[in-house]
């Protein structure tokens, strides 16, 4: 009996032993001795724990004992971890040090910049691309205001660095976009096929780009679109020249959005007359749709498909040519697909799989001579698919393969309707990619990648490596890059005579540093291309002989904070472009780079008025062109360019919207180049004519109106 | 036989002092509520916030830790009890992706925190965000009322919204105090899952109806 009631007591003891409390306190600061308030400090697998005060200091009481693990937390540290009896944690000294940022997380600014992060919560301000005032709601027009671009007036599409404008690529949610400009007529801007509130984010890379993107020289224009719609919406929007459409609607698990827009200029060009005869004035119907659903907890399935169609009737005779007046007509059928699937294990491995087709035919009737015609399409499947994973905390790898599976084809028939000409190419490209992000340091980021093709066409492997090495500190950047791109090139080049014709090479020297600080960035970076196997007309057979360089910096400028509801940005370009390709007998200047290009854009919310403001200024010094009646090859320089725009965005209502937009407000007659007659005339002269846009200047009014009553200024249908 | 009743109370007290060491999760939640309830400091919120980390640990794939660590920071970043907003926002925006990718969570109520961190996001500079962020309220909080038409938060907090972009505008919400007398009748029709479940906005309603409807 009493042995029993001994035993009963020593358990009790031991138990009540066990209630026993020991006191946990200390101080928590950074590794600059300042105290972290807020921070919470616990004994691991128990609820026992505190939080720092605002000096730093904690204590609490916990019934552990022996040796414990305590932990210490706090959102941007490392946590800490001490093992250690739980006695001797009366006084404890805690260090927190800064949590280094996950790989997937760190975003290197050198040659890039990203409207909106797709990774982050953080999303697009599509109206920050709408409100550029240069853009005309045109996300290429927006992107012309920043650094690195050359403005190239006629056409309207992106140059970059000193590149013509098919070495820039433009990929959808990963996936290549043959055709991503509107067709025009001739000497009138493109704008791009796609509304900027489809996507989420936008990143602009104007070269050293990663290895996934391969088919470009000189930069790439990766676009997300947005997730599962949350809300159904719907909204219709008319201007004189365009009446349009959409909404979305969501479900459970998924949304389905479309957008429809028709535009025609026939009302616009009665009240505003641009210097051209039209028998059938520009007409296009834009058509798009997306359906979105996630699939299980982590993956997002997304069919996006768009349909456009183009068609007028210009009157006009190329004097300089001899050629009499016809009826030139252009009808051209734009068809893009694009599904994807992206979505992330239970190892958080990113699985990608994704296909493009694109479809682009284009029929040009009385196109050189009244009765004549000429009929040219192009397609392609692009195959993608890719993985991303975390190896070990400071080693990334991403690795995939695509296939690009093109063909074109163009004829043409004479005024008697005979066949003279039937070009048609067919080809695919298989590339597999492998890129490594692994921080070498606190601070230190490389990066080490490669790409290899096949190119069927030319029966050739290219590897092209990229290594980049950064360094990114809370508000500094800098980064060298350099990198070797490859590039099919063009299908019109493919289809002609040629010899030996291999991919056009691209090699990339960067180096770049910025500053960022409280809404406030400052980007400087000096670049070097060099351009090798460009194609080369010799003898009417093209080669793959070519060769050039272009050479420059960019400076920039942004703010957003220093004054209440402006933002603005200041950039200057430098560059220096000569190459020897196409039918230059000499390595020359290309026609589309102008040395000096200067942009100050800047938008104002003016809260009384409910309205917002945009202005773009952009500078061009004069692009160079070929004069016949002077020696040389290209051997004259162009006047200046400068155009002034605005836009105004006005809230009328929770649900109406007023835009306004005027390109060019000065009216200045801008001219890119001149043309001339390929004959003298009899007095031995070659007749020329500067090459202008149809109209100096442009203007646009349109109403947004969002049907339903819980959505406000929402002009986006996706 | 008496060694075996030692043994018995032995073993009683070993599976006792097991059982207490084993954390109860909605007990231990019902806890924390409790003492977030009585804190009359905002700030002192930041302690309970902590203890609900620790639970969280301690209780892999619950999702209300989580959620209510999400509701908390939100409610600290929008009281500007906090002079670290930034740290907040981001600690609130790891735990939505958590309980995004969480099957047990109740979806509607995290779309509902997901469109009340862009508010809290608009809050912090409405000049700049409120352009940037009312798409992804308005559209968190409908879908938040798509996926379960009668939990009352999103509807409060989607009708409080509208009438601040209505007064925004210099214009009145006329059916406001309407929606605020319906959603009080919704608010007490609805019966949360559990004791611990989101069960939060009466009072804000409440509260807003005393300073909007006279």
């Amino acid at each position: 009996m009493y042995r029993s009631f001994f035993l009963f007591f020593i358990f009790l003891c031991v138990r009540l032993t066990g209630q026993g409390q020991q006191q946990i306190a200390g101080m928590v600061t950074d590794v600059k001795g300042q105290p972290v308030e807020g921070a919470n400090i616990y004994i691991t697998g128990t609820l026992d724990g505190a939080s720092s005060d605002k000096t730093g200091k904690f204590s609490f009481t916990t019934t552990q004992t022996g040796t414990v693990t305590l932990g210490a937390s706090y959102v941007g540290y490392k946590d800490f971890r001490l093992t250690a009896p739980v006695d001797q944690m009366g006084q404890l000294k805690i260090l927190l040090s800064v949590r280094e940022k996950a790989l997937e997380e760190v975003v290197v600014r050198a040659s890039t910049f990203s409207l909106g992060k797709s990774r982050t919560l953080e999303k697009l301000d599509a109206l920050d691309v709408v409100m550029t005032g240069s853009s005309n709601g045109d996300i290429y027009g927006a992107l012309m205001s920043l650094p690195g671009t050359q403005k190239v007036g006629e056409d309207g599409k992106l140059y970059i660095r000193g590149g013509d404008n098919r070495e820039t690529q433009t990929f959808i949610d990963g996936m290549h976009v043959l055709s991503p400009y509107s067709v025009t007529a001739q000497d009138m801007p493109a704008r791009g096929r796609f509304s900027p509130f489809l996507f989420q984010g936008i990143n602009f890379s104007l070269g050293g780009y990663e290895s996934e993107f391969g088919q470009a020289l000189s930069a790439v224009l990766p676009m997300d679109t947005k997730d599962v719609a949350g809300s159904t919406k719907a909204g219709i929007n008319f201007s004189p020249l365009s009446a349009g459409g959409g909404g979305s609607v969501a479900f459970r698990k998924s949304s389905l959005s479309a957008n429809v827009n028709f535009t025609d200029l026939t009302l616009y060009n009665k009240v505003l007359p641009d210097r051209y005869a039209w028998k059938k004035p520009y007409q296009s119907l834009a058509a798009e749709a997306q359906y979105k659903t996630t699939v299980g907890a982590r993956g997002i399935f997304k069919l996006y498909t768009a349909y456009d169609r183009t068609a007028f009737i210009r009157t006009f005779a190329d004097t300089l040519n001899n050629v009499p007046e016809r009826d030139f007509r252009l009808q051209q059928d734009n068809y893009y697909l694009n599904a994807t699937l992206k979505t992330k294990t239970r190892h958080n491995t990113h699985l990608f799989f994704g296909a493009a087709g694109s479809y682009v035919a284009n029929r040009y009737d009385n196109a050189r001579f009244q009765r004549d015609s000429y009929h040219q399409n192009e397609q392609e499947l692009h195959l993608k698919a890719k993985l991303e994973k975390n190896i070990v905390p400071g080693y990334r790898l991403s690795t995939g393969m695509e296939a690009y599976l093109r063909g074109y084809r163009a004829i043409y028939h004479d005024t008697l309707q005979h066949r003279l000409q039937d070009q048609q190419v067919n080809y695919q490209l298989y590339a597999a990619f492998v890129d490594n992000q692994v921080r070498l340091l606190p601070g230190v980021y490389a990066n080490a990648s490669g790409r290899m093709e096949y190119a069927q066409f030319s029966s050739a492997w290219n590897f092209s490596p990229r290594v980049s090495l950064n360094y990114l500190a809370d508000h500094f950047q800098v980064s060298a890059i350099w990198g070797r791109y490859y590039q099919m090139p063009d299908n019109s080049v493919l289809a002609a005579p040629h010899e030996n014709m291999q991919q056009s090479i691209a090699t990339h020297y960067i180096l770049g540093a910025s500053y960022e600080y409280r809404g406030r960035l400052v980007k400087a970076e000096t670049y070097y291309k060099q351009y090798d196997q460009l194609e080369l007309l010799q003898q009417q057979v093209y080669h793959a002989n070519g060769y050039g360089k272009s050479a420059g910096f960019d400076v920039y400028f942004s703010d957003e904070t220093s004054v209440p509801h402006l933002k603005y940005n200041v950039s200057y370009s430098y560059n220096d472009a000569a190459r020897l390709y196409r039918d230059f007998p000499v390595m020359s200047t290309p026609l589309f780079a102008s040395r000096h290009n200067a942009r100050m854009s800047g938008k104002y919310y003016f809260p009384a008025l409910k309205t917002y403001a945009g202005v773009t200024t952009t500078y061009a010094s004069g692009r160079p062109y070929r004069d016949p009646n002077r020696d040389g090859y290209i051997n004259a320089i162009d006047k200046d360019y400068f155009s002034l725009d605005a836009n105004l965005t006005f809230l009328v209502s929770k649900q109406v919207i007023l835009y306004t937009s005027c390109g060019n407000i000065t009216g200045r007659q801008n001219t890119y180049g001149y043309r001339y007659a390929p004959l003298p005339d009899d007095k031995g002269v070659y007749q020329g004519a500067p090459v202008m846009a149809s109209r100096n200047n442009f203007f646009y009014i349109g109403v947004f109106i969002s049907l339903k009553s819980s959505s406000a200024y929402d002009v986006s249908s996706f | 036989m008496k060694n075996m009743f030692a043994l018995w109370i032995f073993l009683t007290m070993m599976i006792s002092g097991y059982a207490q060491n084993t954390i109860n999760c909605e007990e231990q939640l019902q806890l924390v509520l409790n003492k977030v309830k009585a804190e009359k400091d905002m700030s002192g919120l930041y302690n309970h916030v902590n203890t609900l980390k620790r639970l969280s640990g301690l209780c892999p794939g619950e999702w209300l830790p989580d959620y209510y660590i999400t509701y908390l920071d939100l409610k600290l970043v929008l009281s500007k009890a906090t002079d670290k907003p930034a740290d907040l926002l981001q600690e609130a925006a790891e735990k939505l992706a958590v309980l995004k990718g969480n099957a047990k969570a109740n979806a509607s109520e995290v779309c509902t925190l997901e469109g009340y961190y862009y508010y809290a996001m608009i809050a912090q500079d409405p000049a700049v965000n409120g352009q940037k962020y009312y798409r992804e309220v308005v559209a968190g909080y409908e879908k938040a009322i798509r996926l379960d038409p009668s939990n009352p938060r999103p509807q409060l907090q989607l009708a409080i919204f509208q009438n601040l972009m209505a007064a925004f505008m210099k214009q009145t919400d006329s059916g406001f105090c309407d929606k605020l007398q319906t959603l009080e009748q919704t608010f007490r029709d609805f019966k949360p899952a559990s004791a611990v479940a989101p069960g939060w906005g009466l009072s804000e309603l409440l509260y807003v109806r005393e300073n909007n409807c006279h």
